[in-house]
């Protein structure tokens, strides 16, 4: 374990010598988010439902209409920006920097922005969806929170041993080429940048939405460390994640057990 | 058959052995001894040639029902090989040296001599007129007494003809060239050439190819074709063994020929990655790039008869240009123009045209502006070609006039299909982005500027197919651009 540790450290120390300006800005902005987050803990302010509606069709009306409240979605909207920032642009070190050099010099500022645009809004798209979600569910008795808490985080534990999940990651390192000139480079580098939105959902997203009922920002930063280290091997092992989803799920339905 | 010396032994080359040398016939025995072997045992033929790479669907040697290594073995040992990567020297090497050690255990077994040492192919050999062909003793189908010869137990494209018994595979100049000799990198940066492959770590993906994993690594195994064509057959194939000695024996010829040729020196390189693998017992072992540079070490015990330089008869020396110091960075490139869009390789010859930018040309340097000793590199660049033709390989020459017969002054590299069919698809272990190929132009880009034949906004750049097999070509270069450091 210590050889390993310190193999890892080897080979992160090598990666950040030779990162290129985009991949530091990228990382640099990461940080940022996770120092606004720590001071912020924004997914701590979800509001509680004066009434707690008896259906789960009512309770999702209910999260929709919390959601679509002036200054409400705008809240959502930053939250999520910021989880992105924080936890998914270290995982984009890669394509960013396939991006940028393999785009025009002039125009390489423009190219990673269509990138993480298309991609950021896969993942925007999905957590608006996450926080309809979340809303309903909080509405419901303590009892239903702590089920769904347990099996969302058993689900994610599973989800990595999925052909499914397996294939996206080994999607998530694919480059392609891009256009070189004209609105035809912008959008290349958009698509590319949606594809691997949705490859990068497909990974990670059943664990970002267990992680979203736990509200832990200790555990968000652990998901986002074996997050990255996975990112490096296109045949990495689903073990270490699995095994802290599942300790999780394990724990959370001790808490369902003893009511 | 060479005796050991002080524990080292000997890597003879093929073509200076008698017929049915004892290398060449104890090997024969081995390999036979070894296919009998359940395909669970790390020493076996199957299960060395799965630590390559394995597809169980296109295993021609599967058979129903049989007992196979656990997932997790599967996930830990087969399935190793690197490539695009600067690993692809060191992880070949120690697959090769834990190969000839199980072989000559084997032999050992058998009763044979402990010397054993395993042959390679110097088929760049220009003082040997046999070099570029098989040799009879791997088509042969009987050994001197009669028994199968397990070394002609292989399916490959050819031979075309015979010359003496021996195979012409049609394996031609282009395929054995050893321009990568002059690539003063080891490590290749985005857009630039190099002689080993770019930094990665452990490596699936199909990134650039360094210039000897393209030629002659990649071409002799689109020559020969058949299990030697593709990532998860072509250890099946007894020649596979000899055809990397040689390629191992090239990093050591590169690394005598100028005191500036250096492997890397970034611990990244040395020591952060370890492969696992098998001994010659059978048991579980790692080794790193660090443990696998002096061949003679313990561990490895080998040296090759013959490393001198291929070159300097030819009167050239090692080559100029910005040579990396060892540890410091590959030189930074700048992208200086493009195709506008994929190209489709066809049949016999394709044409496209890359574009320099307008704005990049006034600021490009000495690469594309000047020319002469001190000036930039330029790459041409291959990028994310797709396909599943691996039969083929692409002469590629630039701003070459319309003909049957491309001159040579304007011939700039060749692109073997090696590995494509794995490499795209993205389901498969190597992701999916195809191949990518860099070619050094900068001699071309002077000899043209001093022919006055080179234009600075646009290049003209011909795809010539040498085609085996009968697969249908559906091969797709995703970008061809142009790079100057």
């Amino acid at each position: 374990m210590l050889l390993t540790l310190y193999r890892f450290s080897i080979g992160a120390r090598f990666a950040f010598e030779r990162l290129h300006n985009p991949e530091r800005t990228l990382l640099g902005l990461s940080l940022l988010a996770w120092l606004a987050s720590l001071l912020a803990v924004t997914w701590n302010e979800i509001p509680v439902l004066c009434i707690s509606s008896p259906t789960l069709a009512a309770r999702l009306g209910a999260g929709i209409d919390i959601l679509v409240q002036p200054g409400r979605i705008l809240n959502e909207i930053v939250a999520w920006l910021t989880m992105i920032l924080a936890m998914m642009f270290p995982l984009l070190l890669h394509p960013v920097r396939h991006v940028a050099l393999r785009s025009f010099r002039r125009r390489r500022g423009r190219a990673i922005a269509c990138f993480l645009a298309g991609y950021a809004g896969v993942w925007l798209a999905a957590g608006l969806l996450a926080s309809v979600a979340m809303l309903t569910i909080i509405s419901s008795s303590l009892l239903t929170v702590q089920i769904v808490g347990a099996a969302s985080f058993t689900i994610a534990a599973v989800w990595q041993f999925s052909r499914t999940r397996r294939l996206a990651l080994r999607r998530c390192h694919r480059t392609v080429p891009l256009v070189p000139w004209g609105w035809k480079a912008d959008l290349g580098c958009l698509r590319f940048g949606v594809t691997q939105g949705r490859d990068c959902l497909i990974v990670c997203g059943p664990a970002m939405l267990a992680i979203l009922t736990a509200h832990n920002v200790l555990l968000c930063a652990t998901l986002a460390i074996l997050l990255f280290i996975e990112r490096g091997r296109s045949d990495a092992s689903s073990f270490p994640l699995a095994g802290m989803l599942a300790s999780i799920a394990a724990a959370r339905s001790v808490f369902v057990l003893i009511g | 058959m060479k005796p050991a010396a002080g524990g080292i032994h000997i890597r003879e080359d093929v073509w200076e052995l008698t017929e049915w040398d004892p290398t060449l016939l104890w090997y024969a025995r081995a390999v036979k001894g070894m296919s009998a072997r359940p395909i669970t045992d790390p020493t076996s033929w199957r299960y060395q040639a799965a630590i390559h790479d394995y597809i169980r669907t296109r295993d021609p040697l599967a058979v129903n029902g049989e007992t196979m290594p656990t997932s997790a073995d599967q996930t830990k040992y087969w399935r190793q090989c690197q490539h695009g990567s600067w690993f692809f020297l060191p992880w070949h090497r120690g697959y090769l040296a834990y190969f000839e050690q199980i072989v000559r255990a084997e032999i050992v077994r058998q009763g044979g001599p402990a010397d054993w040492a395993l042959p390679y192919w110097n088929y760049s050999d220009d003082e040997e007129p046999n070099a570029r062909l098989v040799r009879k003793e791997f088509l042969t189908p009987t050994l001197p007494d009669a028994s199968p010869n397990a070394l002609a137990d292989a399916s490959r494209e050819g031979p075309i003809s015979m010359v003496g018994g021996a195979g012409d595979f049609g394996i031609d100049d282009f395929d054995v060239a050893l321009d990568c000799l002059e690539q003063p990198t080891f490590e290749a940066g985005v857009g630039s050439a190099s002689f080993g492959g770019p930094a990665t770590g452990f490596h699936h993906n199909s990134g650039p190819a360094g210039d000897l994993e393209a030629v002659p690594h990649g071409s002799v195994h689109v020559g020969v074709g058949g299990w030697l064509g593709a990532f998860n057959t072509a250890g099946l194939d007894p020649l596979f063994w000899l055809h990397h000695a040689n390629i191992d024996r090239l990093w050591q010829v590169w690394l005598n020929r100028n005191p500036a040729f250096e492997n890397p020196s970034d611990a990244a390189w040395l020591t952060a990655v370890a492969f696992a693998i098998h001994d010659a017992s059978g048991q579980p072992i790692t080794f790193t790039s660090q443990d696998v540079l002096d061949t003679r070490a313990p561990s490895l015990a080998y040296a090759y008869e013959d490393t001198s330089d291929p070159l300097a008869t030819a009167g050239l020396a090692a080559a100029g240009g910005p040579v990396t110091m060892a540890g410091q960075k590959p030189p930074p490139t700048v992208l200086a123009g493009a195709s506008h869009s994929s190209v489709a390789l066809a049949s016999d010859v394709t044409t496209a045209h890359v574009t320099v930018d307008p704005t990049v040309l006034p600021t490009a340097g000495a690469a594309l502006a000047g020319a002469g000793p001190g000036a930039g590199r330029v790459y041409l660049n291959l990028e994310n070609i797709t396909g599943t033709d691996n039969t083929s390989s692409y002469r590629v020459y630039v701003n070459a006039p319309e003909g049957v017969s491309l001159p040579k002054e304007n011939y700039a590299g060749l692109l073997p299909m090696f590995g494509v069919e794995e490499a795209s698809d993205s389901a498969a272990l190597h992701g999916g982005s195809g191949l990518t190929y860099v070619l050094d132009i900068t001699r071309l880009v002077e000899r043209m500027k001093n022919a006055r034949t080179w234009r600075d906004g646009e290049l003209k750049v011909t795809f010539v197919q040498k085609r085996k097999g009968n697969k249908v070509p559906d091969l797709k270069v995703g970008r061809i651009s142009l790079y100057y450091s």
